[in-house]
């Protein structure tokens, strides 16, 4: 084939053809000569792409391959240890933070409703306990004057 | 990047393994392997760069990211059919609509595996030269200093020498 094909058909492969060439180019296609080389550097070029982007992703296998290799920063293990570590750990602490406290007010709302049953204050005042006298006395003492007093614990 | 300097893939690899890893968390439960998706979409993004009508409007990374994006989504519906991620597919590749019952029968005959090949068993030197050619659309000035070669003239003769060993060998 001369130069002048092989001018016109890569030109035809890589879409820079002029008008005139292009009407070259239809003129030609009626040989079947001409049509089988145009076929033969379509072929080409199509094997060449493959071969060409197997081999550039060879080499970008090996640079993904040396930059595993190379040690990495300090910074990066840590936010890499977070996101696996500390995540669900933090959200393990935030649900039991939030299942005792949830606990907590259970049960302190079962004693005071237990508390109101029984009469609340009431059924201390009828033991003959002044309140008054209990405001006057620390904590500690309140407790040892209800105790002798035997109020029922709630 | 249009030479495909090793550096600078280096360069981008580092940057841009934080973007693909950022688009796979997005899509957990498919398992997508980051580097396996990162190289796959450099291999389109360079494709698309060394394009002689190419020009670069935004930062280098805002372009990169739709590559990936898309190049992720192509591989989780790939994973639907459980096709292999090999690029050994011409699925992308322009067809340049050559109809002919001849050139048929001659695909028929050969094929794009015959011609794969002959282009491996061409000379390293004949081989790099076609690949940088139709591939890497190097020029040929480029090409010889590429492959040591005297000058642009010598590149083309290799050229010529590279296509007549693969006719040789396709039966042409």
């Amino acid at each position: 084939m001369d130069g002048e094909n092989e001018i016109l058909i890569d030109g035809f492969l890589s879409g820079t053809l002029s008008e005139k060439e292009k009407q070259i180019f239809d003129q030609k296609m009626i040989d079947p000569g001409f049509v089988l080389e145009v076929t033969f550097y379509k072929q080409m070029k199509t094997a060449a792409i493959i071969e060409g982007r197997n081999e550039f992703k060879k080499r970008l296998e090996q640079i993904g391959l040396d930059h595993s290799n190379k040690k990495e920063p300090i910074l990066i293990l840590f936010n890499q240890a977070i996101r696996q570590i500390a995540y669900p750990l933090a959200a393990s602490f935030i649900l039991i933070v939030a299942l005792s406290a949830l606990y907590i007010y259970q049960s302190s709302y079962n004693q005071l409703s237990k508390f109101s049953k029984k009469g609340g204050y009431s059924s201390i005042i009828k033991t003959n306990v002044k309140v008054s006298s209990l405001n006057s006395v620390s904590w500690k003492q309140s407790i040892l004057l209800l105790k002798q007093t035997r109020v029922k614990p709630i | 990047m249009r030479k495909s300097d090793n550096i600078v893939l280096s360069y981008l690899y580092a940057e841009y393994i934080n973007i693909a890893r950022s688009i796979v968390n997005k899509y957990p439960g498919y398992n997508i392997d980051v580097e396996e998706l990162l190289q796959l979409s450099m291999i389109i993004f360079c494709e698309k760069i060394i394009e002689p009508s190419f020009i670069l409007t935004a930062k280098l990374s805002t372009f990169f990211y739709p590559f990936c994006h898309n190049k992720c989504r192509e591989m989780i519906k790939e994973k639907g059919k459980n096709r292999t991620n090999e690029i050994t597919q011409e699925d992308d590749i322009p067809d340049e609509k050559i109809q002919s019952s001849e050139m048929e029968e001659w695909l028929a005959k050969y094929g794009i595996e015959g011609m794969r090949n002959c282009l491996e068993n061409l000379r390293e030197k004949r081989k790099n030269i076609i690949i940088d050619y139709y591939y890497r659309r190097l020029k040929m000035a480029d090409i010889a200093i590429k492959e040591n070669l005297s000058n642009a003239e010598h590149a083309k003769v290799e050229k010529s020498r590279a296509i007549t060993d693969l006719k040789k060998c396709m039966g042409i």
